[in-house]
């Protein structure tokens, strides 16, 4: 395989519970190639999504760490390195749906920032592959959640991360929408990114490059 | 009250729709509340200030009564009119911390984040050092306590060069070293010239009101003006 984009090493994560910790994530070890999809199953509560949150360095793990490029992630990785798609979506509802999607690109302070003109073709030509192209004026609340799941997926590729973890991104489409994500996802790797997704969905195992198994806090 | 007031309402009423019939959250409620210093929304629990506060929002379409925002009637306003307003004026900082933060950004990209949604631009590190959270710019939002993330908020405000700053019960969820911190905040922000509306119960806070409107039952039953030592 080639050099990893993203390494998780020796991750160890307990949470704690009324009747004693539970230790979750046991000494997961994970490797993800630039350009590579990898999916994540296992049942509900094998620890999933406690995984992306690990490794897009919004949690910490009690023990192991988690590499982009090689560097150990410190604080919370810029959009553009690595973007996620969680369950929560984590819209901003204030903004309109083509002002959240344009967010990382506005945010990057590491290059100059693209015109608006760019910004919009970027923007509009996400929403349109994942046809929601009429929905940019409005405000996520103002549609359904597959629909703002799709604006949360839109936003998180929109700065061509490095890495993109997505958590369960088909679980609120209807049938009709879910190849229109599973072909941005797969397009995202073929660009060049580490692309993991935790799922329960067949349709998106069949997309992967490989597939992993999480149980009893490590990865098969 | 000798400066224009920023908000001036009339006879305000809130109603609510509950199964078990129509609830009044707020009644008959008129009041102006001036450009500056620390407005404070008092009472207890169920008392109508909440709701009065996210009518100052314009979360609530009231269904009796005026209220107008810088002259502006805001009744007459259509939807989308009435969130650029609260778009580009009013900054709500709500009672949970994490419901004002986007929680997979740092810290500084909150602060930029929010500026963008104004449409303005900001330098994320002086604002966490007016706030006393310099050296966090790089942070995830989970790193911050509860404290700190309800100063990033207020911090986000600041992003937004908001001309309002609103805030719920912004020290109910923290200890009382957290708490003093934000009462610091708040008087920053009425001292850079934001007009502060805060609904509380906390006696603390209710000191720091250059005007406390005393809810009870949905209306206001007494409105205190007094000379607050900055």
């Amino acid at each position: 395989m080639a050099e990893p984009a993203l390494e998780a090493v020796g991750l160890r994560r307990r949470f704690p519970h009324p009747s004693g910790d539970v230790e979750v994530l046991r000494g997961l070890e994970l490797r993800v190639a630039a350009g590579e999809l990898v999916t994540v199953s296992g049942r509900s509560g094998s620890g999933k999504s406690a995984l992306l949150a690990l490794l897009c360095g919004f949690d910490s793990p009690d023990s192991g760490s988690v590499l982009l490029d090689g560097i150990p992630i410190a604080g919370a990785p810029p959009w553009h390195t690595c973007a996620v798609l969680p369950q929560a979506l984590g819209l901003a509802n204030e903004l309109t749906i083509a002002e959240n999607v344009a967010l990382p690109l506005r945010l990057r302070s590491d290059i100059p920032k693209p015109s608006a003109k760019d910004i919009h073709a970027r923007v509009s030509g996400l929403l349109e592959e994942l046809g929601i192209g009429d929905l940019g004026d409005r405000y996520p609340l103002e549609v359904s959640f597959g629909q703002q799941q799709r604006v949360a997926l839109a936003r998180a590729v929109s700065g061509r991360p490095r890495v993109l973890l997505t958590d369960e991104p088909t679980a609120h489409l209807d049938a009709g929408s879910t190849p229109r994500v599973l072909r941005l996802l797969r397009r995202c790797a073929e660009e060049g990114a580490a692309v993991i997704v935790a799922t329960h969905d067949d349709d998106v195992h069949r997309i992967a490059d490989r597939r992993v198994r999480l149980l009893d806090g490590v990865l098969s | 009250m000798p400066e224009k007031p920023i908000f001036r309402l009339r006879g305000i009423g809130v109603d609510y729709q509950t199964p078990a019939g129509v609830v009044t959250g707020v009644d008959d409620v008129t009041i102006d509340i001036p450009a500056r210093g620390i407005t404070v929304l008092a009472g207890p629990s169920g008392s109508g200030k909440s709701t009065l506060l996210r009518t100052l929002g314009l979360f609530e379409q009231p269904v009796r009564g005026t209220i107008s925002f810088q002259g502006t009637e805001a009744g007459e306003l259509r939807h989308r009119d009435r969130r650029a307003l609260r778009r580009n004026h009013l900054g709500l900082v709500f009672q949970n911390p994490t419901d004002n933060l986007l929680a997979y950004l740092s810290v500084a990209d909150n602060l930029r984040a929010a500026a963008e949604s104004a449409g303005t631009e900001c330098l994320p590190d002086d604002i966490l050092d007016q706030l006393g959270l310099g050296g966090t710019g790089s942070w995830r939002i989970s790193a911050l306590s509860g404290g700190q993330q309800q100063r990033l908020a207020f911090g986000c405000t600041l992003a937004r060069r908001s001309t309002v700053v609103l805030a719920d019960e912004p020290t109910s969820q923290l200890d009382e070293g957290s708490a003093d911190r934000v009462l610091d905040t708040l008087k920053y922000l009425a001292g850079q010239d934001f007009a502060v509306i805060v609904a509380s119960h906390d006696d603390r806070l209710i000191e720091l009101g250059s005007r406390v409107a005393r809810m009870h039952k949905g209306r206001l039953e007494r409105l205190e003006e007094r000379e607050v030592v900055p």
